[in-house]
């Protein structure tokens, strides 16, 4: 083997990475907050806030009136604070989040019927168009699954991978819900229109 | 309908952007956090039930490998192991089909279990030139091997010459010859088989 043969060799293992350093996973960003609020953090609780609330709030809408939604949000995050324990593993703390917001609502549904939410809504006198109410209403009458991912895309604005980083779904299931309920709904409208 | 819009915005769906613009008003409207207790005490997760059990099994499964491998040192290292070997070698002894010649064993009274124990254990020095086996007068303790003697036999070497070994190696000597008597019988039982399927072939062969 010549000089050459042997240098370019030991150049190419000593670029070589370990393949531990390949393959780690790289330590998400609610890991760190979540092991800050352990310790009490407020700020690390601010942010966290921050980061799922819309989440959230979008479970919540699909399930329970609107004006009752921004109370269960502070609800849930408490909940979830009290119950951090029980949390094992700290990246899935947005499915988590998740699965307690609809805990919740299931909770907050048994003692209202869906008839009085309507009426509520329309009674509030806010400044509300009746096209946002019905579309809402046309939203809340599909599935689950597409209910929800249609609420978090069209209401609360998050894009189809910011959905499923959050919620712990697959891209594919997400991609497959929205286009699904989005059919569906144009559907509804359509008849109605 | 525009999937990549309706997926990560990218592109324009009017359509679909109406429907964001109505919907706006049911957004999520940025808030404060709910505060956590003012007294904050330091996180302390449950000490699982299942960690213990774990830590509990793996100190079992050692105690276990313990108790196994000290059991069978001492099997296998105590006087019960040279007891039993020596009892086998009585019983092997006692076998009618050995027919091994050896030197004379009237020097060589049968020991007792309690003498075997107290037997010591030299170091072997080994040198380059040829061993020779330096004959000296056999003690009391040596099992004995209840063999034939056949004096006719050159091969084997006189009792005076058997008597000067010392302790070990008598003691090595007779293992020697019970193994080889053992050996022996054995290949006298197959040897007697084949004689047999042949002389009955050949009366086979014969009637034919």
């Amino acid at each position: 083997m010549s000089e050459k043969e042997m240098t370019g060799n030991l150049f190419f293992l000593a670029n070589r990475q370990p393949n531990s350093a390949q393959t780690a996973a790289p330590v998400r960003r609610e890991t760190i907050l979540i092991e800050r609020i352990r310790r009490g953090e407020q700020e690390a609780f601010d942010e966290l806030y921050k980061m799922f609330a819309p989440m959230v709030h979008g479970i919540l809408l699909a399930r329970v009136r609107r004006d009752e939604v921004d109370d269960l949000v502070q609800e849930v995050f408490i909940s979830a604070y009290k119950n951090l324990h029980n949390l094992r593993e700290a990246n899935a703390v947005g499915a988590w989040l998740a699965m307690i917001a609809r805990n919740r609502a299931a909770e907050f549904y048994r003692s209202f019927k869906p008839t009085e939410e309507l009426s509520e809504d329309l009674k509030t006198g806010k400044n509300l168009k009746n096209e946002a109410n019905e579309i809402l209403a046309a939203i809340r009458s599909l599935p689950d699954a597409y209910r929800e991912t249609l609420i978090l895309r069209l209401v609360e604005g998050l894009t189809g991978n910011e959905i499923a980083d959050q919620t712990g779904l697959t891209p594919e299931s997400v991609r497959v819900n929205l286009h699904r309920g989005m059919k569906m709904l144009r559907e509804k409208l359509g008849v109605k229109e | 309908m525009n999937e990549n819009y309706l997926w990560d915005k990218t592109g324009d769906d009017a359509e679909i952007e109406e429907l964001e613009n109505a919907l706006q008003a049911f957004r999520f409207q940025k808030n404060e956090a709910p505060r956590l207790p003012a007294k904050i005490l330091p996180f302390q997760a449950k000490k699982s039930w299942r960690s213990f059990f774990k830590f509990g099994l793996a100190f079992a499964a050692c105690l276990l490998f313990c108790i196994v491998g000290v059991k069978f040192w001492s099997l296998h290292y105590s006087g019960e192991n040279l007891t039993a070997e020596i009892k086998s070698s009585e019983t092997a002894a006692q076998n009618p089909v050995a027919q091994i010649t050896a030197p004379r064993a009237e020097n060589f009274p049968a020991p007792t279990v309690e003498k075997i124990k107290d037997f010591p254990v030299k170091q072997i020095k080994f040198s380059r030139q040829p061993l020779k086996i330096k004959l000296a007068k056999a003690p009391k303790t040596i099992p004995a091997v209840k063999l034939k003697n056949n004096a006719d036999d050159e091969r084997f070497a006189p009792a005076e010459t058997v008597a000067k070994l010392s302790r070990e190696e008598k003691f090595a000597y007779d293992q020697l010859l019970l193994a080889l008597s053992i050996t022996s019988s054995k290949l006298k039982i197959v040897k007697d088989k084949i004689d047999n399927s042949e002389s009955s072939k050949s009366i086979q062969d014969s009637e034919k």
